[in-house]
């Protein structure tokens, strides 16, 4: 075997198709992954005293008996570990009830997935197209004059301040001037868009700015960084002196690969946010999307929708942060799919 | 790298001097909350004025209409930054809910400094098995969504108390939120912190010093831990900045400080429920916060570039990766600029 085959074989050193063992790598990982955050989920609710799902599921009027009955119906008279397996059977096939509602869990938060996504897929272009413009900018000026560096400064300050903002205050301050005050947007709430295409688009903006205040400040900011990192290494410097363009130089050579912090960092909020995680925002513009299930259900104790929502979270970053690296391992052959 | 030198780069830094100041004259002010409320404002933060009215040049106002919508910010003495639907002074309430706020971010940055100091040092000193433990503890908090945890634990724990076994935590209690968010960020400063301490395991200095029979202890508080003072120096405004963030985002959840106790979280959710009559209530604490999170963020920026004027690039956080993720790219960089995915 010649010394270059060889090298391009070590990464699937134990034979087998390296994309195949990632995968594999992968879905171990998530199993794992999966389980621990369910078992630790299910047990800090165990643990902590006021947990009692009894109490929850038979109501503030409920006699000693009434209580005690449920309590063996429903099995929380059994050992944790049965008590466990049974929320997770119930939770893989779909008969999960919520505790305070007496709900199908999964029912509810198929109904929450269209507004989530539609926050997700919206957000997630404005911050990215935004935060990489503004790197850019902030990149290019960062190495201009002395009024360039003033502007660069400017970008960064209005991007610490984005980072810096907490996720209802943005909602609130966007919701007071363009939603009450200018009148432009809806008070929040959220329109299905196969209902009313016009209404879900005036209803999504304000939640999507909100969002984008947040994340692209901080992508700016990593891009930047990066940026003039690569500028520093030398295959940069052999472009220019071959004589392509500086221009070309910036859009073939330096973007494209300061681009890969990006990748995985978007990737990865993107997973977040779609998982649920965007509590406060969808609490704010009163989305009732699964984050907003999540932050109520958390706060009425009902075990079993925190539970789904905690694992549908933990799989979304799992296969998303899975995808941005096949896409890091596409964009730069230098990274290895570990 | 002269610890000397650094301090004089960050005095000459024009943002992180102005940065500094903003955040202690914020720390001062709230410090003072009870003499502004004693002798300027004449009231506490939880007293009622909600039937009283005041002069303001020559006009006599209602501290809250009988429609329910409190009066606004009135630039004199009493009610300066206006009442809340109670009748309470916002201003009043503003300083003293910024000493929850500041006192529950101060008591987790330290907590999350010991704790990320300790399991560092254990785990990058001991290795094998005890390294494996810890990281995959550090990997599950760090994979798990921090404002649900934070929240979940928030909810059960303010009505119940938690016991520590040493120590019982009433409902309610400050140290609760604390506590929890203490907790939550360990893993990002561990995880560095634990890279690094691998890294001066290898140095030279630390063979000499276990070559004159140094217990492996004494190695780590007195060889190690010094090396890794400029890191935790960074990471101190910045684990204070995600600290104010998330009580706000807790307390804004009904996780954090609890009514009527004030904090700028639970301001700020007191003021949205009450949105478009009474913006100063979400105003006054939101502008307040916005300038306590920045002037940390910007004294952290500025404290890594003068403690390592090499590194300019940002440590990316792989969020919350799942649990095969090895230690960040860069990790041995020292701390990171920014702690990103804070709560949305």
């Amino acid at each position: 075997m010649s010394a270059v085959a060889q090298a391009r074989s070590l990464p699937t050193r134990r034979g087998g198709h390296p994309l195949l063992a990632f995968a594999v790598r992968r879905l171990a990982a998530m199993v794992l992954v999966l389980f621990a955050i369910s078992l630790l989920t299910f047990l800090i609710f165990q643990v902590i005293p006021n947990g009692d799902p009894a109490l929850r599921l038979a109501g503030k009027l409920a006699t000693a008996q009434e209580i005690k009955d449920i309590r063996i119906q429903w099995g929380f008279d059994k050992p944790i570990w049965v008590q466990y397996l049974r929320m997770m059977e119930q939770i893989f096939t779909g008969k999960v009830i919520s505790y305070t509602q007496r709900v199908n869990v999964i029912d509810e938060v198929g109904e929450a997935l269209p507004a989530t996504i539609s926050l997700t897929v919206g957000a997630s272009v404005l911050w990215l197209m935004l935060g990489v413009g503004l790197g850019l900018m902030g990149a290019l000026l960062a190495r201009g004059g002395r009024l360039a560096r003033i502007g660069d400064r400017a970008l960064g300050a209005l991007a610490m301040t984005g980072i810096s903002m907490p996720a209802f205050l943005v909602g609130d301050l966007l919701l007071f001037y363009l939603g009450y005050k200018l009148r432009l947007f809806p008070l929040g709430g959220y329109v299905p868009l196969t209902e009313d295409p016009w209404q879900w688009l005036t209803h999504m903006i304000l939640p999507w700015l909100s969002l984008t205040v947040l994340f692209a400040g901080f992508y700016s900011r990593v891009l930047r960084a990066s940026i003039l990192d690569t500028m520093g290494e030398s295959y940069v410097r052999t472009a220019r002196a071959k004589g392509i363009s500086s221009r070309r130089v910036m859009l073939a050579h330096v973007l494209r690969n300061s681009l890969l912090p990006i990748v995985s960092l978007w990737g990865l909020d993107f997973a977040a946010v779609l998982g649920g995680g965007a509590l406060l925002t969808e609490t704010v513009f009163n989305l009732h999307g699964v984050g907003q299930y999540a932050a109520e259900s958390t706060q009425r104790l009902d075990i079993p929708p925190i539970l789904v929502i905690t694992l549908l979270t933990a799989f979304v970053v799992v296969v998303l942060s899975a995808v941005t690296d096949l896409l890091q391992a596409a964009l730069d052959p230098r990274v290895r799919l570990r | 790298m002269g610890q000397r030198g650094a301090l004089r780069r960050l005095l000459h830094e024009r943002s992180a001097v102005i940065a500094g100041a903003v955040l202690a004259a914020i720390v001062l002010a709230c410090l003072l909350a009870p003499v502004y409320a004693g002798d300027i404002a004449h009231t506490g933060p939880d007293a009622n004025h909600i039937t009283e009215k005041i002069t303001v040049s020559g006009k006599r106002l209602e501290v809250v209409s009988p429609t329910g919508v409190p009066t606004g910010p009135t630039w004199t003495g009493r009610f300066l930054l206006g009442a809340d639907p109670n009748g309470r002074d916002v201003a009043v309430r503003l300083l003293y809910g910024g000493r929850n706020s500041l006192e529950i971010a101060a008591i987790a940055t330290v907590l999350t400094i010991v704790l990320a100091v300790v399991v560092a040092l254990l785990a990058g000193w001991f290795g094998g098995l005890l390294d494996t433990l810890l990281s995959r503890a550090m990997d599950l908090i760090w994979s798990y969504p921090v404002l649900l945890l934070g929240v979940a634990l928030g909810v059960t724990l303010a009505v119940s108390g938690i016991d520590l076994g040493f120590a019982t935590l009433r409902g309610g209690s400050l140290l609760l939120p604390a506590l929890i968010i203490g907790v939550v960020y360990v893993p990002y400063m561990a995880r560095p912190l634990r890279a690094q301490t691998i890294e001066l395991r290898r140095r030279e200095f630390i063979d000499a010093a276990r070559q004159q029979g140094l217990s492996g202890l004494r190695i780590m508080l007195g060889e190690i831990l010094p090396n890794l003072a400029s890191s935790i120096l960074v990471f101190t405004p910045l684990l204070l900045a995600n600290a104010i963030l998330l009580e706000s985002g807790l307390s804004f959840l009904g996780a954090g400080v609890q009514a009527p106790a004030p904090s700028w979280g639970t301001m700020i959710a007191e003021g949205t429920r009450l949105m478009p009559e009474a913006i100063h209530l979400v105003l006054a604490p939101g502008l307040m916060l916005l300038a306590a999170v920045v002037s940390a963020n910007v004294l952290a920026e500025a404290a890594r570039d003068a403690l390592d004027p090499r590194s300019q690039r940002l440590q990316v956080r792989p969020t919350a990766g799942g649990l095969d993720r090895g230690a960040p790219e860069g990790a041995q960089d020292g701390a990171p600029a920014l702690i990103e995915g804070q709560a949305a």
